[in-house]
């Protein structure tokens, strides 16, 4: 890659401090020896605890770092940076703290919560990484609306030159010129459509008679750019749709593992 | 019929206006001739405009009242006043003036002739609206202004014209209307950018028809008669005919009537003396004529010119401001100004309310040994005389450079817009003058030997600087005088690829772009190269003609000093190191021009941004669309940190491949928003952000003159008002007021911030960057790949 993200930021600074940081929790972990079994009731685990739970609520403040538009500490791409590892290293962190042991508790659905947000997560960084140039609108090719505007455009002009035309004309016209009747479902999952196979459009080209040849030319020409703008349309539709689409997860999931967590603190301090 | 009368004044605008009230006042015999309406530049304002009273400062001295305000309040109080002083007006289209023995003879359009001792003209520089020429261009629904394009409803109206004017009009109309307009040519070249994406876009959609390489044939009542080129003679029913062809600029009257112009420049004025008499004894000139736009200052100088015509000893209004500028040099204002007169010989030839206002315009600076002026790579453009004392040029070659009394300096960042090249300091404390860039422009226009003086100094110092910084100041000086300066228009090309090479060009003004052939015979750009700069050197070593080996386009209005081989060679054999350097330079090229790449797409993408007018930003915000995922946290950024208006558009901006250019200020090195602002709002800081102050009045000029368009009007935002119906969606949110007290907003870099634009430190994947040109062209070849 060659643009610094917030993944690479300053040749991956964040990602080696977290990794550090691990192996002292995961070193701390191995040297320490407690009464019974590891669990989140030593004091190991509660400092790895209480460091996750910090870990979570700066996780949470990215919410509100976003929209500090007069902080001038870092760019927020080195706070979606810190947001990114430190998110990671909470997968190790809390079996940390809690010792490996999981339950059918609230404990353990925070835990899972928080894997899912990270896993969310880490689903909305790639995306952010990958997608990005798929967007069509973002390099000058038409904004989605003008793309609909071209394809209906073509559409009419299509239909235009197929009026009283021979049969084995209107035949072409129904294979070549897809009819575009788009859904959210279909752009985002379906396939992209073939380009005109050139052989077969020659064959059927040459057998028309003389008076339809030029006509049956420029119909392949258009519906050809048709095909083109449709799979633009499909290309913009779902960048679009990735991009922000992994975002609705990761909110409410991490909501839910904050809240969570929190009653898991609540309810580990009432029982104390 | 003859009348006679001590003063004529020719000219009911706010000068006529000035002058005639004083005359009445003194109760002298006088006429004040005028062929429209009283005040008639503003009559012909759109109905309601708001007049501003500028420059504050200055007092009004005169027995009309003028204070800012709509266009139907200052024309009453001008009407009252030539009533309330019974001012012998009279309507009259005045055709010439001569001069018989000490007196005046005045021909009027009905015939008359009035005899006058002494002459006021005041008649503006608007000149009277070129007629369409056809018959029938005299009938009452023909016209050649527009007030109030809500008068018309419902109506099928030609507009003449392809300028902004017409356009404006056109527009403007057809909201209400069924309008076509007459182009004479096949685009609408002549104007603004803005207006010409209005019009095609009115066109285009069917709002407004246009007739193109079409001219009016004649006009009947309800209809007209337009030839066009593709169908001939064509009728066309019309209620309404606007024409706006131009006008006819008064410069012929007044040569016709013996006043001398400096030059034939279109800005040039004629020069007055202190008492505004011309170079005809008794005849006399006040108002924009001689250069004073403002219509405070040309009522000023109508009741100045009628005291000094009786005689009166009276200082000019604006003694107040000379005062504040020299008041600390001495208690004679006279005797300081004349000082200041006599050390700088660059003024000589100013009239004397040139000179006066150059004073009041600039700065006097009183500087110790060892202050610095300016530094290098400073952003500033104004210029400075030495009034006393001696300054020190610190060369990039470590020469350095002494400048004393009468010399002047900083006219290479007056007139090309770009950074300091070299820091001053001062030697021996003393006196310096610093003229802002805007007055300065004013003078090279109007006052030819101003004009010289400086072109040749930056002839001389851009060789020095961009060419031959090796070579002795005799030798150039020598070729600056040969040298001459060639503008060139946007997209115009200064020579093409293959052609001989007879000539060098260094670029004093904007920037070219460079374009080499590739295989397939396509230009490709490779580069551009910026002010400062030279190009063409490659094909004129040794003797034979050698062929340009790229093609060189205009990438802005540019402004080139051209050089021939002749005298380029001349001077490099004079000094054999500039010659070592130039040829290493130009081998240089040589190789890059057969190693870059000539890649379609690489000259696509730079085209694109040169095309967005990069090349004359020096600061742009530019988003990496590999990067962005259109979160528009960078508009969100900007509004939140300016009052609610983001500064930015991403979405409304230009794309190609892997860039977007969102619209946002460029910083210009050649603001055209700075060209027309009344209270000199706009400034550009050292750093070189184009910032707009708080004296802004809101008058729109830079809005409209920015062609980036990204320059809003902004307003304060209204305050929210808590109400439990609108919570709960039961009452309508009224729309925030966009009238009034708005503000011309733009982006100001963030410079109020710490660390930086906000809209870049909240790019939350680090696409978004403000950069500098050349950063931008590493930027651009670095997406060499990952096209589409």
């Amino acid at each position: 890659m060659r643009e610094e993200t917030f993944f690479n930021y300053k040749n991956y600074k964040w990602m080696w401090i977290h990794l550090v940081g691990l192996l002292i929790a995961l070193l701390a972990y191995w040297l320490h020896d407690p009464v019974g079994a590891p669990s989140g009731d030593t004091w190991l685990g509660y400092t790895l605890g209480t460091l996750s739970a910090l870990a979570m609520a700066t996780l949470m403040w990215f919410g509100v770092r976003k929209r500090a538009y007069y902080s001038s500490s870092t760019t927020l791409k080195g706070a979606l940076a810190v947001h990114v590892w430190l998110g990671l290293s909470l997968l190790l962190l809390v079996p940390l703290h809690s010792g490996f042991s999981f339950g059918f508790n609230v404990h353990t659905a925070a835990y899972i919560l928080i894997v899912l947000t990270v896993l969310s997560g880490v689903w909305g960084s790639v995306v952010y990484l990958t997608m990005a140039p798929e967007v069509v609108s973002h390099r000058g090719r038409g904004t989605l609306k003008e793309l609909l505007e071209k394809v209906t455009f073509i559409s009419t002009a299509a239909d235009a030159l197929t009026l009283n035309k021979s049969p084995a004309f209107i035949n072409l016209a129904k294979r070549l010129d897809h009819q575009f009747q788009p859904t959210l479902f279909g752009l985002v999952f379906g396939n992209a459509l073939p380009v005109i196979d050139q052989r077969s459009c020659a064959a059927e080209l040459a057998s028309f008679e003389t008076a339809e040849q030029e006509d049956g030319l420029r119909l392949i020409g258009i519906c050809s750019k048709k095909i083109e703008q449709i799979n633009l349309i499909r290309r913009e539709v779902r960048a679009q749709f990735w991009i922000k689409a992994w975002l609705y997860l990761h909110l409410p999931l991490a909501c839910g593992a904050f809240a969570v967590t929190i009653i898991h603190i609540l309810s580990v301090f009432f029982f104390w | 019929m003859r009348e006679e009368f001590d003063i004529a004044i020719i000219g009911a605008g706010p000068g006529g206006l000035g002058a005639a009230t004083n005359a009445a006042h003194h109760k002298i015999s006088h006429v004040l001739l005028e062929k429209g309406e009283v005040g008639n530049t503003i009559f012909e304002y759109q109905l309601r405009k708001h007049v501003m009273a500028e420059p504050g400062k200055l007092p009004l001295r005169a027995h009309v009242e003028f204070a800012a305000g709509t266009r139907e309040s200052i024309l009453e109080r001008w009407n009252d006043a030539l009533n309330k002083f019974g001012v012998n007006t009279r309507r009259a289209d005045v055709k010439a003036i001569k001069k018989l023995g000490s007196a005046f003879e005045i021909s009027v359009g009905d015939g008359s002739v009035i005899i006058a001792k002494k002459v006021v003209l005041a008649i503006g520089v608007q000149g009277s609206p070129r007629k369409l020429g056809v018959s029938g261009d005299d009938l009452p629904h023909v016209s050649y202004t527009l007030r109030d394009p809500d008068a018309f409803v419902g109506k099928d109206i030609l507009v003449v014209g392809a300028g902004d004017a017409a356009i404006e009009n056109a527009v403007a109309l057809s909201a209400k209307n069924r309008v076509s307009i007459l182009n004479r040519t096949e685009d609408f070249a002549r104007a603004k950018d803005g207006n010409v994406s209005l019009i095609t876009k009115a066109i285009d959609s069917g709002k407004i028809r246009c007739f193109y390489n079409a001219s009016t044939e004649k006009v009947e009542q309800g209809k007209v008669f337009i030839n066009t080129a593709a169908e001939g003679v064509v009728e066309l029913k019309c209620d309404q005919i606007i024409a706006r062809i131009g006008a006819i600029p008064p410069r012929k009257f007044l040569e016709s009537c013996g006043i001398v112009f400096p030059n034939n420049e279109m800005t040039s004025v004629p020069v007055v003396s202190k008492k505004y008499e011309s170079n005809i004894e008794g005849l006399y000139l006040v108002g924009s004529l001689i250069g004073y736009p403002l219509i405070k200052q040309a009522i000023n100088q109508g009741f100045e010119v009628v005291e000094h015509i009786l005689g009166n000893q009276i200082a000019p209004a604006d003694e107040v401001l000379v005062k504040e500028k020299i008041g600390g040099l001495g208690d004679d204002l006279e005797g300081t100004l004349d000082s200041i007169r006599g050390a700088l010989p660059l003024f000589s030839d100013l009239s004397e309310p040139q000179y006066r206002e150059l004073i009041i315009d600039s700065k006097v600076h009183s500087f110790v040994a060892g202050d610095i002026v300016f530094e290098e790579n400073d952003f500033t453009d104004t210029f400075f005389n030495v009034i006393s004392g001696s300054v020190e040029i610190q060369l990039p070659n470590g020469r350095a450079l002494e400048l004393a009394q009468g010399q002047f300096f900083g006219e290479i960042g007056l007139l090309s817009g770009r950074r300091r090249t070299a820091t001053v300091k001062m030697k021996n404390a003393g006196l310096i003058l610093e003229t802002p860039r805007k007055q300065m422009l004013k003078l090279l226009a109007s006052v030819d030997s101003v004009k010289r003086s400086i072109d040749r100094k930056f002839l001389m110092n851009a060789l020095a600087t961009s060419i031959f910084p090796d070579v002795d100041l005799d030798t150039l000086a020598d070729v600056a005088t040969a040298a001459q300066t060639k503008i060139f228009k946007k997209g115009e090309v200064l020579f093409r690829q293959g052609d001989p090479g007879t000539h060098l060009y260094v670029i004093r003004k904007g920037s070219v772009k460079v374009s080499i052939k590739n295989s397939e015979g396509l230009d490709i750009t490779q580069t551009y190269v910026p002010a400062g700069k030279y190009v063409g050197e490659m094909a004129l070593f040794g003797e034979e003609a050698k062929p340009r080996s790229a093609t060189v386009t205009a990438a802005v209005a540019c402004e080139t000093i051209v050089m021939e081989k002749g005298d380029f060679q001349h001077v490099l054999n004079k000094s054999p190191e500039a010659k070592r350097k130039i040829m290493l330079l130009a081998k240089e090229r040589e190789i890059q021009n057969v190693v870059a790449s000539k890649d379609e797409r690489i000259g696509g993408l730079l085209n694109f941004i040169l095309s967005q007018g990069i090349s004359d930003a020096d600061n742009v915000l530019l988003i990496d669309s590999d990067l962005c995922v259109g979160c528009d946290n960078c508009e969100a950024a900007c509004a939140a940190t300016h009052g609610g208006y983001s500064r930015l558009d991403r979405k409304g901006g230009k794309s190609f491949a892997a860039i977007q250019i969102p619209i946002s200020c460029r910083h210009c090195e050649n603001p055209l928003c700075m060209v027309d602002c009344p209270p000199d709002a706009l400034i550009r800081k050292p750093d070189g952000e184009v910032i707009i102050q708080d004296s802004c009045i809101g008058c729109g000029n830079c809005v409209s003159n920015c062609p980036y368009g990204v320059i809003k009007m902004v307003y304060p935002k209204p305050k929210y008002e808590f109400s439990l119906l609108s919570l709960l969606g039961l009452k309508k949110e009224s729309k925030p007021k966009e009238k009034g007290a708005g503000k011309a907003g733009k982006c100001d870099m963030c410079s109020n911030l710490d660390g930086g634009p906000a809209c870049v430190r909240s790019c939350p994947t680090g696409a978004a960057m403000r950069v500098k040109p050349s950063k931008m062209l590493e930027i651009v070849s670095n997406k060499r790949e990952r096209f589409s």
